[in-house]
């Protein structure tokens, strides 16, 4: 098995790490209550999907 | 080893206890006319609902013990064929629908709602909700609920948030 022979330096180490991002979800906006809402989901606020009632959202 | 022909999920279970877990939520399809589940489960769950459908839509006897090899409950059994069936008559397929909601709380595992396209009436009312909601008010929802429900067509969008929580705390001090 393969295995380190050295130590990786601090700064090795920090700048492969330093490439690791964040991304934003990409957010839409509810046709109900123009809260924001991930894209085939259900609003999380007012359960609303497709002009539909389908659940209780959590102002409810 | 590949997997060809092999379909279906494993669900992370074994055999008995994915083919128990399977059953019941079937039942609870069934009796609910509306469940909230993982995202996987309910597609699990959805491949056998719609084939037991077709099965209680031919409505023979030879269908229903059939089906009773799957749904063992009999309240469930007599629902799916008196009531469900019926209901699906002249659809070719598609009994059911998925709504993807956000990720549960804690394992941010992918959470739907499975539900019948067509429900009765009077599961119909009232939107899919979560079990501990249902349980901790239900007096309290009955009431603002039916008067709400139409207000929240015509009233505006900017009355409709300080509305709502007037209505909780009316709806609370009803329970006291
Ligand atoms: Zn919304």
């Amino acid at each position: 098995m393969g295995v380190p022979k050295k130590r990786m330096s601090r700064q090795k180490r920090d700048s492969r790490r330093a490439n690791w991002k964040v991304t934003a979800p990409n957010v839409n906006t509810c046709t109900n209550c123009t809260g924001p809402v991930l894209a085939h989901r259900a609003c999380p606020a007012c359960g609303h999907y497709k002009g539909k009632e389908v659940m209780k959202g959590a102002e409810e | 080893m590949s997997r060809h022909m092999n379909t279906g999920r494993k669900l992370s279970r074994n055999t008995s206890h994915r083919k128990a877990l399977l059953r019941n939520l079937i039942r609870a399809v069934i009796l609910e006319e509306s469940i909230t589940t993982t995202t996987p489960k309910a597609k699990e769950t959805r491949r056998v609902v719609e084939k037991i459908i077709t099965q209680a839509r031919v409505g023979t006897l030879a269908a229903r013990r059939h089906v009773h090899r799957t749904v063992r409950d009999q309240a469930a059994l007599a629902k799916l064929f008196e009531t469900i069936a019926p209901r699906f008559k002249t659809r070719p397929g598609g009994y059911t629908r998925m709504i993807h909601t956000s990720n549960r709380v804690g394992d941010n595992a992918p959470m739907s709602i499975l539900e019948l396209v067509e429900k009765s009436e009077k599961v119909a009312a009232e939107p899919a909700d979560d079990k501990a909601a249902k349980a901790a008010a239900p007096k309290a929802e009955a009431a603002p609920k039916a008067e709400k429900a139409p207000k929240a067509e015509k009233a505006p969008k900017a009355e409709k948030a300080p509305k709502a929580p007037k209505a909780k705390k009316a709806a609370e001090a009803e329970t006291k």
